[in-house]
């Protein structure tokens, strides 16, 4: 997905946001911009601090320290009633005794707006959301999906600077959720509203997201800023390479450069993209995705690089893919494949041959990972 | 399973049976023509009504009664809901001493309360009188008012409050539009429990009311010690019927939080 924001626009800063209560760190300094019109993910398992980074923008919570911005206002002692935030609960928080018209008019009333205009904005809200037949509704009478899209309409008839959205999917079932997710970044990309969208589901953070900031309990901080795509081949840290996808990591020691760039390590792997001209060299971690790795039951002779023998030690079906976990001399391995012939059976036992690409590798210093390593548990 | 509920079923029959037998006999015997007590009944009659309606300290008697019932029940719901409110709002390090103070009339016995009363009032030379009545009666009430509410004020979602706030609302709107729609059917309960409480409490009542001011339980009780008649049974049937509508209306508007409240009922009908 490409991002295309401009960056002088921030329509969301945190700068060294933390949260503490009494001697408990709930939020440890964050840096973040949001940029104008984004869908800005944040990542991270249930307790690191994601949430909380939410209601700190929202005004529920007040930052125990450091500086927020949202549409260039400073928001710190701003209480919520006066900041211009869209929220989306995770358990939709809808007012029960209200209908759906009411639920959505009642930012308008609290800002008295006047009835006509009152009225045929929430006529607005309701066509957006496509919920015109269910204006006289009480919430209970409503679905699951129905409720989280007159939450999501009562947050954006405001017209708020930023949409916050607290896991709105979690207590969904998963081909609704499917559904909504498509329907919501319509509806976010045709109003270019700045969303912040909370979510410990990697999948639904990848599909959805402009850029993905990745926090991990250790840290109860931001691990890494990044597009899906960086954050799923270029993980920045030991937390965001294990929370993000499956993946296999090891050492390897540089033998030499390479004439045409990237290194080749003395187990013979080759690596195009590290390379010793920083004055990087010795020890490096290794990193790739199993599904970048070729399974076979015979060795390959066109490839000489890059291949690993081992033997099967488990096959596990997953649907549309199939897991391999095979047992070499450097360790375990992940392989995935995707299931897109029937595929020659390889059972458990044989001895296989693993292989890849020298793009397919991500590298690291040790001392670089150690020291971000170093960083996520520091706060544990 | 289905011999559980079968058992059960007869069980709460049992207790239903022993609780209102007593009070449905009295209601039996309110129309019956004869004088005495006992079976079998010799007809039908509203004669016993017509003259109890006929005697003006029997009428005045009972618009006391909806008087000072009425009033307790405004200034409890209004002081209980208060206090509720207060404990939902704010965090204050009183707030375990006030609770237990405020239920405390819960626990000590109608009679204690009433003679406590007494010694107060006497103390600050307060005349007995509809006020002191009432004043008793507030206090006895007010704990079902302050717990009913506070209990439906805790099931409030948090999150509704937030997201009004976020949605731009001051306090004054969230009270109007999300709290007190949800504290509603409370309020109401508890209107209704102080109400029958009121209606037919007699001990608190006889301890303060004083000379020339009757509410209706109390002037059964004279007219028991004075003249025993058959309007005894009229005046306590109606009390029963008051006090049944009430609670009965009480608990399908309040629902569980009623029941669970006003479980162990101990106040004197």
């Amino acid at each position: 997905m490409t991002n295309n924001f401009p960056k002088n626009e921030q329509q969301v800063e945190l700068r060294g946001v933390f949260k503490t209560y009494g001697s408990e760190s709930a939020v440890a300094g964050v840096d973040l911009a949001v940029r104008k019109g984004e869908f800005f993910s944040l990542l991270g398992p249930s307790g690191c601090g994601k949430s909380t980074i939410l209601k700190m923008i929202a005004g529920f919570e007040e930052p125990s320290g450091g500086e927020l911005i949202v549409a260039g206002k400073h928001m710190i002692g701003i209480p919520p009633e006066r900041r211009n935030v869209g929220y989306v609960f995770q358990n939709y928080a809808l007012f029960p005794h209200m209908t759906v018209a009411d639920n959505i008019a009642f930012g308008l009333e609290a800002r008295n707006v006047r009835k006509e205009l009152l009225s045929r904005r929430v006529k607005e809200m309701l066509a957006l959301v496509e919920l015109e037949g269910l204006a006289e509704r009480r919430p209970a009478e409503l679905s699951g999906g129905q409720q989280q899209r007159v939450a999501l309409a009562r947050a954006l008839a405001i017209e708020p600077d930023v949409l916050l959205l607290d896991e709105p999917f979690a207590a969904l079932d998963r081909q609704l959720r499917q559904h909504l997710q498509v329907k919501v970044l319509e509806l976010q990309r045709r109003l270019g509203v700045t969303t912040i969208f909370v979510t410990h589901d990697q999948e639904e953070a990848l599909t959805m997201s402009n850029r993905v900031g990745v926090m991990s309990l250790g840290s109860r901080s931001i691990e890494q800023i990044g597009t899906p795509h960086q954050i799923y081949y270029e993980p920045a840290t030991p937390a965001v390479s294990t929370f993000v996808g499956q993946i296999n990591i090891w050492e390897e020691e540089v033998a030499f450069d390479l004439s045409d760039g990237g290194v080749e390590t003395k187990n013979g792997f080759q690596v195009r993209n590290y390379d010793t001209a920083s004055g990087r060299d010795g020890t490096i971690i290794v990193l790739l995705r199993p599904e970048r790795i070729k399974l076979s039951s015979f060795a390959d002779s066109n490839d000489p690089v890059n291949k690993l023998e081992g033997v099967l030690s488990d096959v596990i079906f997953a649907g549309d893919t199939t897991h391999f976990m095979v047992d070499t001399r450097l360790g375990r391995f992940h392989v995935k494949r995707l299931n897109i012939t029937d595929g020659d059976e390889i059972s458990r036992g044989k001895n296989v041959f693993l292989s890849w690409s020298e793009n397919a590798i991500r590298a690291l210093p040790k001392v670089e990972w150690a020291q971000s390593r170093a960083h996520t548990s520091r706060h544990s | 399973m289905i011999k559980r509920t079968f058992l059960s079923w007869i069980y709460l029959s049992f207790l239903y049976i022993f609780l209102f037998f007593p009070a449905l006999i009295v209601v039996l015997f309110s129309f019956n023509t004869s004088r005495v007590w006992s079976f079998p009944l010799r007809g039908i009659t509203w004669r016993w009504y017509e003259e109890l309606l006929a005697r003006p300290d029997a009428v005045a008697a009972a618009m006391n009664s909806l008087i000072v019932a009425t009033v307790t029940m405004t200034v409890s719901v209004a002081l209980g809901g208060a206090v509720a409110f207060a404990f939902h709002q704010w965090r204050f390090s009183a707030k375990n001493g006030v609770e237990s103070l405020l239920l405390l009339p819960l626990l000590v016995p109608n009679l204690i309360w009433a003679i406590g009363l007494l010694l107060l009032v006497g103390a600050i030379h307060l005349p007995t009188g509809p006020a002191t009545v009432i004043l008793g009666h507030v206090v006895l009430t007010m704990p079902y008012v302050f717990l009913l509410v506070r209990s439906r004020l805790q099931s409030l979602d948090p999150n509704l409050e937030r997201a009004a706030r976020g949605l731009g609302a001051t306090s004054p709107l969230i009270f109007r539009r999300i709290i007190l729609p949800h504290v509603g059917p409370a309020l109401l309960a508890s209107a209704l429990i102080s109400f029958a409480t009121s209606f037919s409490e007699l001990v608190v009542a006889f301890f303060l009311t004083g000379a020339g001011f009757n509410t209706l339980p109390v002037f059964i009780y004279s007219l028991i010690e004075i003249e025993p008649s058959p309007i005894v049974n009229a005046i306590a049937s109606i009390i029963f019927f008051v006090a049944v509508t009430c609670m009965l209306s009480a608990a399908l508007i309040g629902g569980r939080e009623v029941a669970f409240t006003h479980g162990g009922d101990s106040h004197d009908k």
